[in-house]
């Protein structure tokens, strides 16, 4: 990346300590997140997939900060947020928002349309309430929801609406990164169409940069310009998009796709599937997480870490074999 | 495909339920055929009323909502007449139901050996040590790593998957004739979405079931489905082999639903999508359901579309599914 | 309709609810106008009708002191149902700053609880006992006294709900939007988590009040003459076979403005159960 990315996080750590047992030994953190490298560009949309307890969501809130980190660095512009006090921080969050995935949960039922929205500008004093008012109007049009949502409760609406009104009271303070976490999963597939290209149109018409975190990889596919896969914590495979779906490298990414059901009865699988489970995210600190389902493991993919390896312009993927020659998929 | 016997293994004729005696309509003259040996797929969006249908069958429904009308054939015997005895003792030998949310569908204080073993007890007189073995074979059955030591595991010990597992294993023992399927790898990652599909196909292939699979996912219907039956707003719209309802959708709200999908191969397109959203329960006036919403709405429309033949066993709902195919306002999928 | 009128209207049709605000409004209405409705002072004796059963002219009949009962009993409510009424303000407002305060601030509760745990290691009577004849007889004390002893169990109700709705997503999206402490316990937390308080309130009134009768009864009340429920009770207490109405009426009185308060508050719990929850689909 030749310009400054407009968000980086530089070996991104969150560790959950688990709760001790009266006299039993302490047992390993869960490593939810463990030295996550990350680069969005401004403008760009970068696709962050993987399966439940890969780190994904928790990624996206270290970023904002709604999560402290256990280390590494998030740098906004070249500035480390992870140093910044509660007034600095307060500030940044008017540049940096988060769409959540629950639309019956993340909006207070207590509010009216209006005052969830006009929120963001209240806490930052922004403006009077005439002013306010008629932002909340243009942030209604925005999102194509109509004047009458205004004097209206979150319940009254149905759940791709609720994702509108989260959209436009993330848009309120102007930011220019939005988050969204897994923010259509919870929609029904036509309601799915109209948000994305919602966000897609929003992105275009107000300049913002998207980190897009979904376990859906057709969603994905539409609205990333590139993608990371994640894997118990660890980013497996990042490239630009038409790339990691056309010519996916690290073993998981392609046991990934060739998991994903058919687009048309025509195209059914015919060949085996990944076998195993997903181990709980803890265990050992060291080798690549991947290795117990991996079919090219071998004994150094248990003990060593794995490094990144560019395999074309753009395209990364964590694999001591892949590294080292031995294996080209 | 299985060959299949003549009696279809379940059919579905008018059913209609709804709120009470007197409150709104959810599930509307509802026909359904499932042949022996066949997977039929259900798909709809919220508000479809599919699970309902499910829980109709079954005769699970909640106290508030009630049976209007209709029939429900499991071969010859319909189960709407049947007495509540009677129809417990269908349930889980000849018809097993598994259900999206393993975590909340198992028993949380009870092994999951035990609450197989359950099913053996009451449905094939099996019992202690034979039971405990047979349990062993159906986790055997259902993939199971390691089912010695997992027969005595509590539900939250088990991964999502292993749950899952363990719901179709429980749904096994009683050797039902009909599996019906509701969401059943929902709430599941994709990977093991995927273990779990290919599992029910198996199960499905080797012991002959007919298979009624709910969902709201196209590609799960692409990937499992022999024939489809598309719901809206408590209506079936659509029927037909899974190639019918994929290359050759008929009603518009399938040919919508098809077109809205991200895909893979399509890269990095707008969607399509459909405006509007889907009528509340008790909210839709007489006439065709998905009117309001449709690109080719025409007057013909005020009067409720029967399902008609469109094709050699395939169905739609909509006074104009082949006149107006070509006009360009239909959304192509 | 809103959030508020579909609630009334709910609140308006369930049984239990209108039943128990009947009865309590029934009593309410006697206490507030017991100044122009009672027949006689319930303060001055009449030594010449002393010790009579319920007749024509003394609803309830009188006591050794020939005072009436009916109007000692009107006026007792309004004393009983002032006290309980101040216990129950009071200690929703102490429970809701110690509960929320230990909901919210991880690092607080352990201390908060186990301080909380020590006051509620003594059974509640006890405690206000100890503490009324502490600080001595006045309405003053016994509202001190009470609210002291019903405050713990409070505050843990209100804790459990502030820890439920604490990890609901609406909260981290005010985070993320960069709301501080305190607009999120107040504009988010404490308004979402006010229903199990509510119905708690109405049981904390009627314990109150009985509390307030045992406290009387054992002479640690409000100081004679003042005619509360237990005073009067205790007064009655040597007479039970030969003038059992003189303890018989307030215990009627009490029974109808606890079981009024319980009813209520059972209403109220089963409206608000479903709707406790803050996902309605």
């Amino acid at each position: 990346m030749t310009t400054t990315p407009l968000i980086e996080a530089r070996g991104l750590r969150k560790h959950f300590e688990r709760p001790r047992r009266f006299l039993a030994p302490a047992e390993p953190p869960v490593r939810a997140v463990d030295g996550v490298d990350l680069r969005i560009a401004p403008g760009e949309t970068l696709g962050l997939v993987g399966e439940s307890g890969c780190g994904k969501s928790t990624t996206g809130r270290l970023l904002l900060r709604l999560i402290e980190p256990t280390g590494g660095a998030i740098l906004h512009h070249g500035q480390d947020i992870t140093r910044l006090d509660a007034a600095g921080m307060r500030s940044k969050r008017r540049a940096m928002q988060i769409v959540f995935q629950d639309p019956y949960g993340s909006l207070n039922p207590r509010m009216r349309v209006s005052e969830l929205i006009a929120e963001p500008l209240v806490i930052h004093g922004v403006g009077d309430s005439a002013s306010r008012a008629s932002r909340v109007q243009r942030l209604l049009d925005l999102v194509s929801l109509p004047s009458s949502a205004l004097q209206r409760y979150p319940h009254e609406f149905s759940g791709g609406q609720r994702q509108r009104i989260g959209i436009a009271r993330a848009l309120a303070l102007e930011p220019e990164f939005i988050v969204a976490d897994e923010a259509v999963s919870a929609l029904d597939v036509s309601v799915q169409a109209q948000v994305i290209n919602l966000l897609r149109e929003l992105q275009r018409d107000l300049k913002l940069t998207y980190l897009f975190i979904s376990h859906n990889l057709a969603v994905v596919r539409n609205i990333s310009d590139r993608v990371a896969v994640m894997y118990l914590g660890r980013i497996v495979e990042v490239a630009p998009a038409d790339a990691l779906f056309a010519r996916p490298q690290h073993p998981y990414t392609q046991a990934l796709l060739a998991a994903l059901p058919a687009d048309h009865p025509a195209q059914r699988r015919t060949h085996a599937v990944i076998k195993g489970d997903l181990p709980k995210p803890d265990a050992n600190g060291l080798g690549c997480r991947f290795a117990n389902r991996c079919p090219h493991a071998q004994s150094q993919c248990l003990t060593q870490d794995p490094v990144f390896h560019q395999t074309a312009p753009g395209h990364q993927v964590a694999c001591l074999r892949i590294a080292d020659g031995s294996l080209t998929l | 495909m299985n060959t299949a016997s003549a009696l279809p293994m379940l059919q579905v004729q008018q059913l209609s339920t709804g709120l009470g005696a007197e409150g709104p309509e959810i599930l509307s003259a509802v026909d359904i055929t499932l042949n022996s040996g066949e997977v039929l797929g259900v798909v709809g969006e919220s508000g479809s009323g599919k699970s309902l249908l499910a829980l109709s069958i079954m005769g699970l429904l909640p106290p508030a909502i009630s049976v209007r009308g209709g029939q429900v054939f499991l071969q010859s015997q319909n189960l709407l007449q049947l007495q509540a005895p009677a129809l417990r003792a269908l349930r889980g030998k000849a018809m097993a139901m598994i259900f999206q949310e393993p975590m909340t569908s198992l028993n949380p204080v009870m092994r999951v050996g035990q609450q197989i073993s359950e099913v053996l007890r009451w449905h094939r007189s099996l019992q202690g040590e034979a039971a405990r073995q047979e349990s062993i074979a159906l986790l055997q059955r259902v993939e199971m790593p390691d089912p010695q030591r997992q027969i005595d595991a509590y539900p939250h010990e088990l991964s999502g998957g292993m749950r899952q597992r363990v719901m179709i294993a429980i749904a096994l023992a009683g050797r039902p004739r009909l599996l019906i399927a509701d969401e059943p790898t929902t709430a599941l990652d994709v990977t093991i979405q995927a273990q779990i599909l290919e599992l029910i196909r198996k199960i499905q292939r080797d012991d002959g079931m007919s298979v009624l699979l709910i969902t709201h996912d196209l590609g799960v219907i692409a990937e499992m489905c022999d024939r489809v039956a598309v719901m809206y707003a408590g209506r079936v719209v659509e029927q037909g082999t899974v190639m019918d309802i994929f290359d050759r959708p008929a009603h518009p709200y399938t040919r919508g639903l098809l077109a809205s999908r991200p895909k893979i191969a399509a890269g990095a397109n707008w969607l399509c999508t459909i405006e509007g959203t889907v009528p509340a329960v008790g909210q839709m006036g007489g006439g065709c359901s998905f009117a309001p919403r449709c690109k080719l709405a025409s007057p013909d429309c005020a009067q409720r579309p029967a399902l008609r033949e469109v094709g050699p066993s395939h169905l739609a709902a909509c006074v104009t599914p082949f006149e107006r195919m070509s006009d360009p306002r239909a959304q192509t999928p | 309709m809103t959030n508020r009128a579909s609630f009334f209207r709910r609140l308006l049709s369930n049984r239990s609810f209108t039943i128990g605000a009947a009865l309590v409004g029934l009593v309410l209405l006697l206490a507030l106008l017991a100044g122009y409705i009672a027949p006689f002072d319930p303060l001055k004796g009449n030594f010449r009708a002393r010790m009579m059963a319920p007749n024509p002219q003394h609803w309830m009949g009188t006591d050794q002191f020939g005072r009436d009962i009916l109007s000692r009993v009107l006026h007792g409510a309004r004393i009983s149902l002032q006290i309980g009424f101040m216990v129950a303000l009071i200690t929703a407002a102490s429970g809701v700053l110690i509960g929320a305060t230990s909901g919210y601030f991880r690092r607080l509760d352990g201390p908060i609880m186990r301080l909380m745990d020590a006051f509620m290691a003594f059974p509640s009577i006890i405690l206000a006992i100890a503490i009324s004849s502490v600080l001595g007889a006045s309405v003053v004390n016994v509202v001190i006294a009470l609210s002291i002893a019903a405050t713990p169990h409070t505050a843990r109700i209100v804790r459990a709900s502030v820890m439920v709705v604490r990890e609901m997503e609406f909260v981290e999206a005010a985070r993320a939007l960069g709301a501080g402490h305190t607009r999120i316990l107040l504009r988010h937390i404490l308004a979402n988590a006010m229903a199990p308080l509510m119905v708690r309130m109405t049981y904390v009134f009627a314990v109150a009040i009985l509390n307030e009768a045992v406290l009387s009864f054992i002479g640690v009340g409000p100081p004679p003459p003042a005619p509360t429920f237990g005073a009067i009770i205790a007064n009655g207490r040597d007479f039970i076979v030969a003038a059992p109405w003189i303890t018989v009426a307030p215990g009627l009185a009490i029974l109808l403005s606890v079981l009024g308060l319980n009813l209520l508050g059972d209403g109220l719990r089963d409206v608000l159960d479903p709707r406790m929850s803050v996902n309605t689909r």
